[in-house]
């Protein structure tokens, strides 16, 4: 029975420890470039209402003077949302309907939709914008990468075919920014996910101890209690 | 039964237990407790505010709003303060001793700079936001008015520096808020000045 | 310390009650001394409503229950509350871990017969807990004001509108308006935070009243009470019983820690299970013009959702479909009346209790892949030349059969006298 009990601890910790280990640390440098792509390349047209200036800084550990610089483009402050300056009315010029807030986006697509999307832009003179997307046909958005990425012709099934004109960005290297703007969007709809994985492990190694004491404690009540399984 | 023994390492279990389980459930209170604290929100709507000096001619009061309250500033002129220190025997606490401001705030004019007066616009009495009355000389309620405010609702007075005169309703000087300079130019009411200019509040 | 001679101190005598009740119902309530893991699950079931209740209580403290208010509310407390995002989550992971174990629960009480006599009123007592849950989570669940939220509610309400003649007027009372709308938010608020809660919380007391006053089963099925008497603390006691404390607190413990950490793991490194407990369509703000691809019911109602589902439209009503998933859940309060066998334990019931409660679990895991719309989802992947919509009903009314069939099976095996025990009943528990 004692080697029953201490077999059992054993797989405890050891089932503790993985799933300490597994837990990989929030990638801060992804996030912070997947923010500056954001503020470069998307809060021109989409906002994001749900999140703070100050709260970004604070989990993302960013520079005050890029924040400040971001401020003052756009008109904010610090402890205010993150709102594009696109008015309804020219969004309804421009595209025919104002884009979406993106704060909640991956948590209503997945992280995948969202990142297949951005990679999924094609030049389409067919299209109202002159652009079409592979995920989402006739989609309301042009191609915000069309300089990093280059701009692709339609193969003609709706997908992105070969390479009319380069981007600046080698293919590898813009599909690591793509990933890291999906990683930052992914933070933006559950910016808890920081103090989360700060404070997980933590919290699961309190609780293993008590576990433990209170297993040791129990084992030791029910020895009195004659024949029993004393099985937990 | 139980020996000694067993009966020594029960009691220590349990214990330690208890304790363990006691401080688990103490540390989960805090996160319950810290969510009654004023949330993001509340506090950016209890932001710092800037103000724009370059904008306040001599002589001229300006009113604020910061935390839900009125904050004068007053771009004091070189005749306002001369007469500043001409009247300390009219007033109820001209050494500013009851805990009406910071330390810094703890000198004849009442502020960081000579110039420039931040106080909260509400009157020591009841609350009501007393009026800016910067004109010196003859006026209805004084004929030697050195300049400062009045209060509408049950005539209290207070110099130019907020000092509250003696002889009226209300017991305190008018309240000096945090703040601090950004630069000659900017001011900016809520932080004090012990934090420097460049940092996020 | 205690005896005859010691003075009752301030509180005892005047408050002798909670003395009394600590004694008759904790430190004196003898249990029979063989529980097992499936006897954790009640006392886990204490501990989850009180998370419910304390995370609930807080989080009320800054939910708008307005529809134009309600879900920037919920935003407001995951980003600007602080630590608004652990209530949350520790409220939507408890809810679904206290169906996790409600099942369990209830599955011990299929498997020991702990609803036959003398306990029906333990079991129609939890019965009646059980669709108090129920309600209480649909409507915790439209809180949000989601667009599940807002479809949810539209398609639960409806089933009401399948009641004949009065139907489409009850749909309007319980809406308090045309669609689900403020009014219906607001009510839902209203019951969610108090009505259900202080039903349930009288019912748990009920529960576990009418349970001590008969004393508890065990995985043997015999009574302890019919044993030998002669405790070594008590030798007026069940020789095979032990005081609830120390014995079931300490255990109960370790079972709790454990509990707290799977329910910790899932709060801090997957809050959301994969959609399966903060649904993706929730995190859009309620549309009544923009329906979801898949309107699934949370997961711990995918089993009654799929019977629902299961049966067409007869006669120009729908009313079919509701009645028998009513019937669903009034079967298992009756089954105390169904199951009129002598034996209680399934440890030694006949082979033919056995297979009939395995098959049963299976429809119930079953029906409830089918009621999320997995079973759908499978087919059109594994097999995209056969039409998926067909073979998930088929399979789905096949599993309806059984679920049925267990009550069925069960009623006339303990009376047609088909139940052949495999084993003799011990004279005391093992």
């Amino acid at each position: 029975m004692m080697a029953r009990g201490w077999r059992r601890g054993w797989l405890f910790l050891g089932l503790v420890c993985s799933a300490l280990a597994s837990v990989q640390a929030a990638d801060r440098a992804s996030l912070q470039r997947g923010e500056r792509m954001f503020m470069a390349d998307c809060a021109a047209c989409h906002s994001l209402k749900y999140l703070r200036y100050s709260r970004l800084q604070q989990d993302l550990d960013l520079s005050p003077e890029e924040v400040r610089r971001d401020l003052q483009r756009f008109g904010a402050k610090a402890e205010g949302p993150v709102i594009s300056p696109m008015t309804p009315r020219i969004a309804g010029y421009a595209f025919g309907k104002l884009p979406p807030d993106l704060s909640l986006e991956t948590a209503v697509r997945g992280p995948g939709w969202v990142r297949r999307y951005l990679g999924g832009f094609y030049l389409d003179p067919s299209a109202p914008q002159g652009w079409n997307n592979a995920v989402l046909q006739n989609a309301a958005m042009p191609d915000p990468f069309w300089r990093l990425q280059g701009i692709r012709a339609n193969d003609g099934h709706g997908r992105p075919g070969g390479l009319l004109v380069p981007g600046q960005v080698a293919p590898r290297a813009f599909a690591g920014q793509l990933d890291d703007l999906v990683a930052f969007l992914s933070y933006a709809a559950t910016p808890d996910v920081i103090q989360r994985r700060v404070l997980g492990p933590w919290v699961l190694a309190f609780l293993a101890l008590f576990t433990a004491l209170a297993w040791a404690l129990k084992r030791v009540v029910w020895k009195d209690v004659k024949g029993s399984r004393g099985a937990t | 039964m139980s020996g000694d023994v067993d009966g020594g390492r029960r009691r220590f279990l349990a214990v330690s237990t208890v304790s363990v389980g006691g401080a688990g459930l103490a540390a989960a209170a805090v996160p319950f407790a810290e969510s009654m604290q004023p949330s993001a929100r509340a506090r950016s709507l209890a932001a710092p505010v800037q103000v724009d000096l370059a904008g306040i001619a001599q002589e001229q009061m300006v009113t604020y709003a910061w935390r839900g309250q009125p904050v004068f500033v007053v771009h004091r002129s070189a005749r306002q303060l001369a007469l500043l220190q001409k009247h300390d025997d009219r007033l109820l606490d001209p050494d500013s001793k009851v805990d009406q401001q910071p330390a810094w705030a703890r000198n004849p004019h009442r502020s960081q700079r000579p110039a420039w007066l931040v106080l909260v616009g509400l009157c020591t009495h009841l609350g009501c936001v007393p009026d800016y009355v910067g004109s010196l000389g003859r006026e209805p309620f004084d004929p030697d008015w050195p300049g400062g405010f009045f209060c509408p609702c049950h005539k209290s007075r207070y110099d130019l520096a907020g000092r509250v005169y003696s002889g009226v309703p209300a017991p305190r000087n008018l309240l000096v808020p945090p703040y601090r300079f950004l630069d000659d130019g900017r001011l900016e009411i809520g932080i004090g000045p012990d934090v420097p200019a460049d940092a996020q509040g | 310390m205690s005896g005859p001679d010691r003075q009752p101190s301030w509180l005892e005598s005047r408050l002798p009650s909670l003395g009394q009740a600590w004694r008759k119902h904790v430190s004196e309530y003898y249990a029979p001394r063989n529980f097992n893991i499936w006897y954790y699950f009640g006392s886990l079931a204490l501990l989850a409503l009180v998370n419910q209740l304390v995370t609930g209580l807080f989080l009320a403290m800054n939910y708008q229950p307005s529809a134009q208010g309600a879900f920037d509310s919920v935003q407001y407390i995951m980003r600007d509350v602080p630590w608004g995002w652990l209530i949350r989550y520790m409220h939507a992971v408890g809810a679904s871990l206290l169906f996790v174990v409600i099942f369990l629960h209830m599955f011990r009480g299929l498997m020991y017969g702990s609803y036959q006599r003398p306990r029906e009123l333990v079991w129609l007592l939890g019965m009646l807990l059980f669709a108090a849950l129920m309600a209480e989570a649909f409507m915790g669940y439209v809180l949000p004001w989601g667009n599940m939220s807002f479809w949810g509610a539209k398609v639960i309400i409806s089933l009401f509108g399948t009641v004949p003649v009065v139907g489409d007027r009850l749909v309007q009372w319980i809406m308090g308006d045309f669609l689900p709308a403020d009014a219906t938010l607001n009510r839902f608020f209203a019951l969610h935070v108090i009505g259900l809660p202080l039903a349930i919380l009288v019912l748990v007391g009920l529960h576990v009243l009418a349970l001590h006053d008969v004393g508890s089963n065990n995985p043997d099925g015999i009574e302890i009470k019919d044993g030998p008497r002669g405790h070594s603390m008590d030798p007026a006691r069940p020789a095979d019983g032990i005081p609830f404390h120390p014995y079931y607190t300490s255990k109960d413990l370790v079972g709790a820690g454990v509990f707290l950490w799977i329910g910790a793991w899932i709060v801090f490194f997957a809050p959301t299970m994969g959609g399966w407990f903060l649904e993706p369509d929730n995190f859009l703000p309620a549309n009544p013009m923009l329906t979801p691809e898949h309107i699934a019911p949370v997961w711990y109602f995918t089993p009654f959702y799929a019977i629902l589902r299961m049966i067409p439209s007869l006669f120009g009503s729908a009313l079919w479909g509701t009645l028998v998933m009513a019937a669903s859940i009034l079967l298992l309060f009756a089954l105390p009346w169904i199951d009129a066998g002598t034996i209680r334990s399934i440890r030694y019931r006949g082979r033919g209790f056995r297979w009939a409660l395995a098959l049963f679990v299976l429809a119930f895991l079953g029906l409830g892949l089918v009621g999320a719309g997995l079973v759908a989802k499978w087919l059109a992947v594994l097999a995209p030349a056969v039409d998926a919509g067909f073979w998930e009903l088929l399979l789905g009314r096949v599993l309806t059969l059984m679920y049925f069939g267990y009550f069925l099976f069960l009623g006339l095996y303990t009376r047609l006298g088909w139940e052949r025990p495999c084993k003799p009943l011990p004279e005391r528990v093992r």
